[in-house]
């Protein structure tokens, strides 16, 4: 069993490579994820989130992983940076946190967060939200 | 329903004329008599009279002729249905007539239908950019064009990063009936065949030679806009690929400091134009920000961009002195000799303190001066301006020294930020500065979507490229 920690080290991973077979594997089909790239809101469905990571591939994007807060076998919060395109042309390039959770072994839900406290905040272990 | 015969002039008198030739031919059935009959139709057509008319006016002289003739009543009929066949052939001949105009007609308006549709396919396949959008458009003209339920593109151009080149087999485009009727026709590029369009007809029909002269056109069309598609999208991928080759690396994390950019190039589709910025770390441990605009646009200016950046970012290392580094790059510019190509820059050399204040020295080369947002929501610019760099003329360029405490922020811009609120009648130092005045207390990457929201989304299209750079000491503000 891979921990979160370890899976979203992969996912982050398979961004950077621009491996949309593996993000297939490792994204939960009924995912719903805040992304930089869709100007934080948030991205529903595994088809959509690598629409628009291809979106970004074709642009400018990097992502790097600066710290890892585990918080259970299943969530994980991560500060890192990300070079993402805006809408209408040119790119930011920002340290984000994002909170990101996993279920069957693939990344279900992700929020964006401003710190490490605000996202520890905002996870509650018992419901996992 | 039939019509009231007309009451005025001779048709009053045309059921005895009917009669009387009627009785003469029976009587005597000749060409003669055919011709007298011939003209009573024609005489009938010109009184606008239907069949149905023709038909009483025959039958009612008909009755007349029996009570008369003491013939068998079958003779008598005979040559009197001889005598309105050719009366009525009139009517026949001219029906005929307007049938073989309608047919022209829906023919031609069949024709200019289809003519009407491949134009309109043209048009919306000449105007799109993207090979698998043009595929589908070539799909729905050749549906909607020669009325067929069914039609498939598909195409054997080389994968992107491969050379362009299809097999040569096949040259000129060509049309092939495959099985169950359906028609293929070859795309061609330069005479080789980069795919296929193929018909399926309605079941029980074929083609006409018609509808193959159109399908070949559509076909001939769509091979034209997907070959330039192809190109077009080909040069992009290079264009793209030349563009992150120029772009500096992400930010770096580091630990006293935190940084976030900001970046918009003019062109429509471009990543990269004569703006730049860049944060490293040097190997006495200082952290260095530079940012910069070079004068004019397109490669040459993205060239001289990438040049500017790599050179401050080699002189840093061992030139302590924002200044001195700036003055090493003008000597650079001059010595390539580059027509008309100058730029402004500032460098910022930041020293992190075991208080958490980070020490800033900076330098300006014309560049439009950092401005520092304080915890207190006080704003000031830092530095003194300088004078452009790679100018025949020596550059002034002095350091400033300053502290950037927890809390603070340094804001630097390129003038792309300010001249989109000019150009729409503002004041754009003035607006920035307000707008960063309210943004004490915000992270920087909430500070860098304000100046994004409120001086360059919300105004027209940039004409200047635009690059932000926002730094702020890693601690918490007391």
């Amino acid at each position: 069993v891979r921990h979160a920690d370890e899976l979203v080290q992969s996912v982050w991973a398979a961004i950077e490579r621009q491996d949309a077979a593996a993000l297939h594997e490792l994204i939960h089909p009924q995912a719903v994820l805040e992304m930089a790239m869709a100007r934080g809101e948030s991205v529903r469905g595994r088809a959509a989130v690598l629409a628009t990571l291809r979106d970004a591939w074709q642009r400018v994007h990097s992502l790097s992983i600066g710290g890892l807060h585990p918080l259970s076998d299943e969530a994980v919060i991560v500060e890192g940076r990300s070079r993402y395109p805006l809408e209408g042309g040119g790119f930011a390039d920002a340290g984000l946190v994002w909170l990101c959770e996993f279920r069957d072994g693939m990344l279900c839900r992700q929020r964006l967060f401003s710190s490490v406290e605000d996202a520890r905040a905002a996870w509650s272990p018992k419901t996992g939200k | 329903m039939a019509r009231e015969p007309s009451s005025t002039g001779p048709l009053l008198d045309l059921p005895d004329r009917w009669f009387e030739g009627l009785r003469e031919y029976v009587a005597d059935p000749d060409e003669q008599g055919l011709r007298v009959a011939y003209s009573l139709g024609r005489e009938a057509l010109a009184a606008e009279l239907g069949p149905t008319e023709l038909a009483e006016l025959h039958f009612a002289a008909l009755v007349r002729l029996i009570d008369e003739l003491p013939r068998e009543e079958r003779a008598v009929v005979d040559s009197s249905g001889a005598f309105f066949r050719e009366a009525a052939s009139v009517l026949e001949i001219t029906h005929r007539g307007y049938q073989d105009a309608q047919d022209v007609a829906r023919v031609e308006q069949e024709h200019a239908d289809q003519l009407r549709r491949l134009a309109d396919a043209s048009l919306t396949i000449s105007s799109s950019l993207a090979v698998d959008e043009i595929a589908s458009l070539a799909v729905d003209a050749a549906c909607s064009i020669v009325g067929v339920p069914r039609a498939n593109v598909s195409l054997t151009l080389a994968a992107p990063g491969e050379p362009s080149v299809a097999p040569a087999a096949a040259t000129d485009a060509q049309s092939t009936v495959l099985p169950l009727g359906r028609l293929s026709i070859t795309l061609t590029r330069l005479g080789r065949p980069i795919g296929y369009l193929v018909a399926t007809p309605a079941s029980h029909e074929a083609f006409t030679p018609r509808d193959e002269m159109l399908l070949r056109q559509l076909a001939h069309l769509a091979a034209v806009a997907i070959t330039n598609a192809d190109l077009y999208g080909r040069e992009a991928r290079i264009a793209r690929a030349l563009q992150r080759s120029l772009l500096p690396e992400g930010l770096p994390s580091l630990s006293e400091l935190q940084a976030t950019a900001l970046f918009r190039a003019a062109g429509e589709g471009i990543e990269v134009g004569g703006d730049f910025y860049d944060l490293f770390r040097v190997d006495d441990g200082a952290i260095v920000a530079l940012i910069g605009d070079v004068c004019g646009k397109g490669p040459e200016a993205a060239s001289l961009t990438a040049l500017a950046r790599h050179t401050l970012r080699a002189v840093s290392s061992y030139e302590r002195s924002p200044s001195g580094a700036l003055q090493l790059l003008h000597r650079m510019l001059c010595d390539q000799e580059a027509d008309d190509r100058f730029l402004t820059a500032a460098v910022a050399r930041l020293e992190a303190r075991p208080d958490g204040t980070l020490a800033m020295r900076l330098a300006s080369g014309g560049h439009p001066l950092p401005l520092v947002v304080r915890a207190d929501g006080s704003v000031t610019p830092v530095g003194t301006p300088g004078t452009l760099l790679g100018t025949h003329l020596e550059p002034e360029l002095d350091n400033t020294e300053t502290e950037l405490r927890p809390g603070d922020v340094c804001v630097l811009y390129t003038d792309g930020v300010t001249d989109t609120r000019e150009r729409d009648g503002g004041d754009g130092i003035i607006e920035l500065t307000a707008l960063l005045a309210e943004t004490a207390g915000l992270t920087i990457e909430a500070t860098a979507a304000r100046i994004e929201e409120s001086l360059i989304a919300g105004s027209r299209r940039p004409r200047d490229d635009v690059a932000i750079l926002i730094l702020s000491p890693a601690g918490d503000a007391e």
